[in-house]
């Protein structure tokens, strides 16, 4: 009868929505917001599952006690099935991805948007759709591949796709982005074509590594894409490293995509949970880090040189007290700096956004590329030159060389994009790891990290799919 | 218990609806009369002597209603009156005596069965306002006038209405014997008589409400009184909502609390219903009773019923108690001494390492606050002591009540202000309640309430997991002070890596939060008589509410609003419901056989809204949150606003073989918004049926032994629709993404909806018996029940994969079944003292047969299928390692002194699959004793109740009895692992910085079995003497200790405790709000 009828007035029916270029706004911009997901945090202190990331490198430790979940990864214990980060992870893709295949499927049957908008519309969306997979085929290898909204909740089974299938698609989705229109840049931090065409070349240079191994033509793909981006000359490193932690250059100059945040609605959580512990007073909130520091190990393998390792570029050792300049407290290890943010420490919250892709790690990619395609090591110029100037900004002065070597294009990957949650990544394309202790780059397999308590084996390199998902979806098994 | 018969006698059938058979030759005038009371619920008052001079009759009429009987039956110097279902046979008025309503001097004599006398006994005579007292022989002297009646009065024995005759009388009292099965409970949509019930309904009259002073809520008066409620005390906060579960727990994710109904008002909020306007409350334990109540009965009903007035006697009433709380029990803490020690033994951890006040090198800022130069500490501050109080409490209630003719009221006006023992916390309410019933015409009956006020509290335990001052309380470091001599705070971490938090003096004097509604409620109630079978039944409710959340943080207040300089927030809303109902119920007899019939339907419709805003960075506390714009950034505001709507349709009809078969049904289709489009309707029916094995003529010749048994038995059907509104509603929910620091609008899927859904479903099996023996002096009822609750509402898991957590379905079943015992006995019923007992004994045991497979993790517990609903699970720890077993403990990545869990799975690690079952968090069994004694005006009142077998989640102690911790702790932690002591379950103490795990484990999951002297009351009623002088009708004095005595393992402030919902996470304990042990006094007067 008429009288039970539901009519709500907080939300908005799906059947009733896409009437509006408003309307289509919003949903797009609403698949934005499984960037952080991985950035959530629980009533622990100092504790998310985004760290889980740098913990497996085995460069880095947690200054906290950790529980048995963080313990696993930190240790390289075998991960628990059981562990709940990997549910966050797991769900860092899905639920993101099915808001993408729901604005992709309910925008391409609008039809009262000139087509050209749509484009845009739907290449931001094809972007992020290949961001998520990016993440989870990286991270579980096999998983599910779904393109279209989930209609039917009893048939919910879905089997695993494999990883060339997954790669597959995330190439196709990029290149409907690349296709979109979007502008090489853009200041408010939406996709832009820089950023498709970056992912692009990460992609290609992770389907010639490891797992698929697609070799020399997915190099030359991946040089290709990223020589576009560096020609485009619409990015530029930023002179300074400091320049990297400044809010108001975000979204420009060297940053290429940003995880967007802000002060008063959406915080940065990374420069409290990177402070010292036990607390120290130098910020106005120093009570809650601990989170992640490196391994002396790994902050030692920077050449003594290197102005990386300087005072308070990407590490600090000794901080002026809060409100006592003159008053210096010396740290009881180096701590990671990246992330420090003058502007918190004066008011306990912070809005810097976190880099998701800059233009050294496109740089460097183009020159490992070459490097690869050309048998280990290059004389190409221009892959030359993408690497020097990464390097020189380390160390001013250092002369061109004449031949590249890919090792030592990974070497400034490690250096350079440390606990930028990359080195991972790297790890797992190259099986490629940096010996701290000889400064060279090694396998991967049977190289045990200052970190762990075991050497890196072929089952450490893919997580095990949550347990609950088996439960709930016996195909995952 | 003048108003509980009153309240009867409106409920009573007309004389002439009545129909019996009479069949008698030359049969004396009494017996006949006897016969009448056989046939019918009626009983005669009358006085033998006149009726003998009445003589023989013969009489031979069928199907002859009482009222024709009589007048055919009584001799003409004789006439009878109806009071309720009392018929009183009196001389008449012209043939009595030669001066009508003069008054004259009526002298008599009161006695019990055997001939004693009784004193103290209440004679008032009829109408007027005239009462006395039996003396010591049982004598009295009254003023009466020919045409009144004297009502007999006496606790303990049958009130009885003798006519004046002009003769010394001899009143002959019988105990109260069988007052419980005469009492009309309130079914639903009617009332019937206690014996003639078949389905499983207790009742607590409003006596037993008020039996235990310190009650401030109508839950709270009901524990321990109702066999199958779990009722738990789960907090000393005022206000505090106790949880309340009929029969277990059915539902995972829809609610588990039941139905409260006040007058025909469904779905109230029963924490703003005042006990003191309540008569009695009736709870429908199982599916059959509560099935007239459909989709929202699977909890159980809690039928409320208010006071009413009395006709033709006006009192007034006043009761005023006045309490005095006290910190129940301490939690065994370390003192300064003990905690320093701890500290120092963290440090020592690492050989050499030494605390800051043991390390000279160490110069912190409070150094020489603290410490002497020796490092002892100059301090020793008991925190429990510090942060709580001595409270008092008053709770004052005014009633009128009064009636004349055709008309009958009652107002009541009640004011409670309830002081916590915390520190600021506090609860206060003023309730205004008035009812009237209007015999308009003698078709027409009205009958509206309405009741109203507002109540509002200050809060302490803001935020449970964060930094409160009950957290701190438990952590803050015994050897700092309140405030320094230089008047600031202190803070925790002024001793150098102790966790830094704000004092918690100091956040329960500056962070400010009050909570409260305003709210009123109404109904009017129309009967029409039909004719004489036929009544038509229409009800109009309404209720009107408003609530608000204030909230304010200081700008200094460290970790709560000192980044922001100041938070404050306000939270309001409104709501708005009403209720049409309308039936029609039908009534008839046929010789042995009687049936009522019911049917009807109701409409109700709620909406509510809510705003939120808030601000912060103010430059002044001095506006608090009543000026939040004089903060400078403003919080994002947010509203809401909500709406359901329900239609129903319902039957019963009831059939009754000569007071000995009784059967019935009844049926219910139920329609809520809140379902899916395609199910929006439920179908609710029952069956019931019951034998009075005692009213078999050949029962008393074989057991005569037992004065009643019944035999019962009934099966129904309800629902549950309890999971919010909207939820079969796929949703896009508005948020905001940042592009370029600024806010811009999104919208992202939310939920998926599910066309299909429907109420959740609870079938339920109930078998009582109830039993007098021995001359009524053990009078018990016992029940079995089985219910089956299935269709579960539960938020089906989804893989991930679908873009979604889970999906409202009906799936799954969960299976309580349990055993329910409840004894009254009356030990001693002597002449100067009697004592009567009562004991409720109740378990329950609950498993959830089908659930998906999926498995629910809760706090410290689980839920899956073939388990219990309330399982603890999770790791088992057997100890610490030894330094014997090193090479052991290094597999597993530990060291000697680090706690040691079973490796149940035996893969050498420890992960997911070592984890157990840990115990239950519901009691396994619960037991209640109470014991009335009474002698002359005292009266003795204990209550004893018991929990037992089940277990609380300890986190408080997990987060301080931790080697690791930076806080205070128990004193139990100094038996953590050394080398020379390592037989231990606690891990050796060490900073945090040195690493190891602990877990939630079942060293924390602790026995919270209980016995609990809950309550002893003393109360003296003033003598008539004083009385009269005082121009009082009634005077009670009392004096009433709660929660005095406790005996538990328990190591928290209380074994019965949550800080969660206590659906599923009972006994999960996060620095509860203490419980205090009250003393009251009492003082009730009546003129």
């Amino acid at each position: 009868s008429k009288f039970l009828e539901e009519d709500p007035a907080g939300f908005i029916s799906p059947e009733k929505y896409y009437t509006t270029e408003l309307q289509v706004q919003a949903a797009v911009n609403g698949t934005y917001t499984g960037l952080d997901d991985i950035f959530s945090t629980d009533i622990g202190v100092a504790v998310s599952p985004s760290f889980s990331l740098e913990y497996l490198t085995g460069y880095s430790y947690r200054l906290r006690p950790a529980a048995n979940a963080d313990n696993q990864f930190l240790r390289l214990d075998p991960i628990d099935p059981a562990n709940g980060y990997l549910e966050n992870w797991w769900k860092a893709v899905y639920y993101p991805m099915e808001n993408c295949n729901s604005v992709i499927d309910n925008l391409g049957r609008t039809t009262f948007l000139p087509e050209s908008d749509k484009k845009k519309y739907l290449g931001e969306v094809y972007f992020l759709r290949a961001w998520y997979y990016f993440m989870g085929v990286r991270l579980f290898g096999d998983i599910p591949l779904k393109t279209t909204p989930t209609t039917d909740f009893n048939n919910v089974h879905i089997p695993k796709a494999k990883q060339a299938e997954l790669y597959n698609q995330i190439v196709a989705d990029l290149k409907m982005a690349e296709q979109s229109g979007l502008p090489w840049t853009d200041a408010s931090g939406h996709v832009s074509l820089g950023a498709v065409k970056s992912l692009l070349a990460k992609v290609y240079i992770t389907m010639a590594g490891y797992p698929l191994r697609k070799g020399n033509t997915y190099y030359q793909l991946a040089y290709d894409k990223a020589r576009e981006v560096i020609s485009s000359q619409q990015f530029s490193l930023f002179a300074s490293y400091g320049d990297l932690r400044k809010n108001s250059l975000k979204n420009t100059g060297e940053h290429i995509f940003m995880l967007q945040r802000d002060l008063a609605n959406a915080g940065n959580m990374l420069h409290f949970a990177l402070m010292p512990f036990p607390d120290l007073p130098i910020t106005i909130q120093p009570a809650y880090g601990g989170a992640l520091a490196p391994r002396l190990e790994f902050y030692q393998s920077f050449n003594a040189a290197d102005h990386r390792k300087g005072e308070q570029v990407f590490f600090f050792t000794e901080y002026p007290g809060f409100n006592n300049p003159t008053h210096i407290i010396p740290l009881p290890v180096p701590l990671i700096f990246k992330y420090w943010d003058e502007q918190a420490e004066q008011i306990g919250k912070t809005g810097q956004n976190f880099p998701y892709l800059r233009y050294a790690d496109v740089l460097l990619l183009c020159a490992e590329a070459r490097a690869s395609l050309d048998g280990g090591s290059t004389t190409n110029t221009f892959a030359i030159d993408a690497w020097h100037q990464v390097h020189r900004r380390a160390f001013p002065g250092s002369v061109k060389p004449a031949q590249l070597h890919v090792n030592d294009v990974l070497k400034e990957r490690f250096w350079e994009l440390c606990f930028e949650w990359h080195t991972w990544y790297d790890m797992l394309r190259t099986r490629k790891a940096l010996n701290t202790t000889t400064g060279q780059i090694v396998d991967l397999l049977g190289y045990q990290a200052p970190n762990h308590v075991h050497p890196f084996s072929e089952k450490d390199l893919l997580l095990p799919v949550p347990l609950s998902e088996v439960q709930k979806n016996p195909l995952l098994k | 218990c003048l108003i509980a018969c009153m309240a009867i006698a409106q409920e009573a059938p007309r004389l002439q609806q009545v129909l019996i058979d009479l069949t008698a030759r030359n049969r004396p005038l009494d017996k006949i009369l006897q016969d009448i009371e056989a046939q019918t619920q009626f009983r005669f008052v009358y006085n033998s002597a006149e009726l003998r001079a009445a003589g023989s009759v013969t009489i031979n009429r069928k199907r002859i209603n009482v009222e024709q009987a009589l007048h055919e039956l009584l001799p003409a110097g004789l006439e009878f009156r109806q009071r309720g279902y009392n018929i009183l046979v009196l001389i008449k008025e012209e043939t009595a005596g030669s001066a009508p309503n003069k008054d004259f001097l009526v002298s008599g004599r009161v006695v019990d069965a055997a001939g004693q006398p009784l004193s103290g006994v209440t004679v008032s005579a009829g109408n007027s306002r005239r009462a006395t007292v039996t003396n010591e022989q049982g004598s009295f002297v009254i003023n009466a006038s020919k045409n009144e009646s004297l009502e007999i009065t006496s606790v303990g024995f049958e009130d009885i209405t003798v006519a004046v005759t002009g003769q010394p009388l001899q009143i002959v009292l019988s105990p109260n014997r069988r007052q419980a099965l005469n009492d009309v409970i309130v079914i639903g949509y009617g009332n019937l008589q206690r014996k003639r019930l078949s389905t499983a309904i207790a009742t607590v009259s409003g006596t037993q409400l008020n039996e235990r002073a310190a009650s401030m809520n109508i839950v709270e008066a009901m524990a321990g009184k109702v066999p199958g409620a779990s009722i738990m005390l789960n907090s000393g906060k005022p206000g505090s909502n106790p949880s309340i579960k009929i029969r277990g727990t059915g539902s995972i994710n829809a609610s588990n609390t039941p139905l409260f109904v006040l007058d025909g008002i469904v779905g109230l909020d029963p924490m703003i219903i005042d006990p003191s306007i309540i008569q009695s409350v009736d709870i429908l334990k199982d599916a059959a009773s509560a099935a007239i109540y459909g989709s929202r009965g699977s909890n159980g009903v809690i039928l409320m019923t208010s006071k009413q007035g009395v006709k033709n006697k006006s009192n007034i009433i006043f009761s005023n108690r006045v309490s005095i709380a006290t910190l129940a029990r301490e939690i065994d803490l370390l003192d300064a001494k003990g905690a320093l020690e701890m500290i120092e033994r963290q440090y020592a951890y690492m050989p050499g390492r030494l605390a800051p006040h043991k390390d000279p090198s160490n110069d912190f800022a409070r150094k020489d606050e603290l410490f002497y130069p020796d490092g002892t500490p100059r301090y020793n501050i008991n925190w429990q002591k510090e942060a709580t109080r001595t409270a008092l409490s008053t709770n004052s209630s005014l009633t009128f009540t009064g009636g004349k003719d055709n008309m009958t009221s009652l107002v009541n006006l009640s004011y409670k202000k309830q002081e916590g023992i915390m520190l600021n916390s506090s609860l206060q309410q003023i309730n205004l309640f008035a009812n009237l019933g209007w015999e308009v015409k003698p078709w027409l009956h009205l009958k509206t309430i309405l009741n109203g006020g507002g109540l509002q509290s200050r809060n302490v335990d803001l935020n449970s997991l964060g930094f409160n001052a009950i957290r701190e309380m438990y952590e803050y470091l015994p050897f700092i002070p309140v405030k320094y001599s230089d008047g600031s705070w202190s803070r925790k971490g002024d001793y150098p890596g102790a966790e830094n938090s704000e004092n918690p003096i100091r956040l329960l004097n500056e962070v400010r939060s009050v909570t409260g509604q305003t709210y009123v409620m109404g109904n009017i109630t129309g009967t029409i008589h039909l004719n004489k079978k036929i009544d038509l039944v229409t009800i109009f409710s309404g209720q009107l509410g408003g609530a608000y959340n204030n909230y304010y943080s200081g700008k200094d207040v460290f970790g709560f609003s000192d980044l922001e300089n100041g938070i404050a927030q306000r939270i309001n809303g409104n709501a708005g419901a009403w209720t049409n109902e309308d039936y029609i119920m039908y009534n008839d007899r046929i010789g042995k056989h009687k049936f009522n019939a019911l049917a009807g339907a109701s409409w109700y419709f709620n909406v509510g809204t809510s705003t939120f805003a808030g601000a912060e960075n103010f430059f002044d506390d001095f506006f608090s949150y009543n000026n939040l714009g004089a903060g400078t950034v403003r919080q994002t505001p947010g509203s809401d606003r909500q709406q359901n709507q329900m239609n129903s349709f319902f039957t019963r009809v009831q059939y009754d073989y000569d007071n000995r078969y009784l059967a019935g049904a009844s049926f219910r289709v139920d329609g809520s918004s809140r379902f899916g489009a395609n199910n929006k309707y439920g179908y609710f029916p029952a069956l019931w049926t019951s034998w009075l094995v005692s009213a078999e003529p050949f029962f008393q010749r074989w057991l005569p032994a037992v004065s009643y048994l019944k035999l019962r038995a009934s099966l129904g059907v309800t629902g549950n629709a309890e999971i919010g509104n909207y939820a079969t509603l796929s949703r896009l929910n508005p948020t905001q993404v940042i592009f370029g620091g600024q806010q811009q609008p999104a919208v992202v899927l939310s939920n998926p909806g599910n066309r299909n859904l429907k109420w959740e479903r609870g079938e339920q099996l109930n078998i009582g018996i109830d039993a007098s023996l021995l001359n009524d002096r053990i009078a018990f009822t016992a029940e079995v029940y089985r219910r089956r609750t299935t269709d579960l509402l539960y938020i089906k898991q989804l893989p991930a994969t679908t873009g979604y957590g889970g999906i409202y379905d009906n799936i799954g079943s969960i299976r309580n079944q349990g055993l329910e015992l409840s004894i009254r006995t009356r030990n001693i019923s002597g002449r100067n003292l009697t004592w009567t007992s009562g004991i409720n004994f109740f378990l329950n045991r609950s498993n959830v047969l089908h659930l998906n497979g999926d498995i629910i993790y809760n706090w410290a517990g689980r839920i899956m299928e073939g388990q219990p609903t309330d399982q603890y699970f999770g790791y088992y720890r057997t100890g610490t390692w030894s330094t014997a077993e090193a090479a052991d403990a290094a597999v597993f990545g530990r060291k000697p002194g680090d706690v040691k869990w079973l490796d149940r799975n035996k893969n050498q690690a420890k992960d997911a699959g070592d984890r157990v079952p840990l115990g239950s968090k519901m009691p396994r069994y619960q037991i209640d004793f109470t014991n009335t004694f009474s002698s002359g005006p005292f009266s003795v009142f204990i209550d004893v109740s018991s929990m037992l077998g089940h277990k609380l989640a300890n986190f408080s102690r997990f987060i301080m009895e931790s080697h690791t911790t930076s806080v205070n702790s128990y004193s139990a932690i100094l038996n953590a692992w050394t080398s020379d002591a390592q037989h231990t379950s606690l891990a050796q103490l060490r900073l945090q910085s040195d690493g190891g795990e602990n877990e939630m484990d079942n060293y924390y999951i602790e026995d919270g079995s209980f016995v609990r002297v809950r309550n002893i009351a003393v109360h003296y009623e003033l003598q008539p003497a004083i009385l009269k002088k005082l121009k009082m009708e009634k005077c009670t004095i009392g004096i009433n200790a709660e929660n005095y005595f406790l005996f538990t393992k328990y190591k928290g402030f209380d074994p019965e405790a949550t800080s969660f919902d206590g659906d599923l996470n009972q006994g999960v304990d996060v620095y509860q709000y203490p419980k205090p042990k009250t003393l009251s006094l009492v003082l009730q007067v009546t003129f």
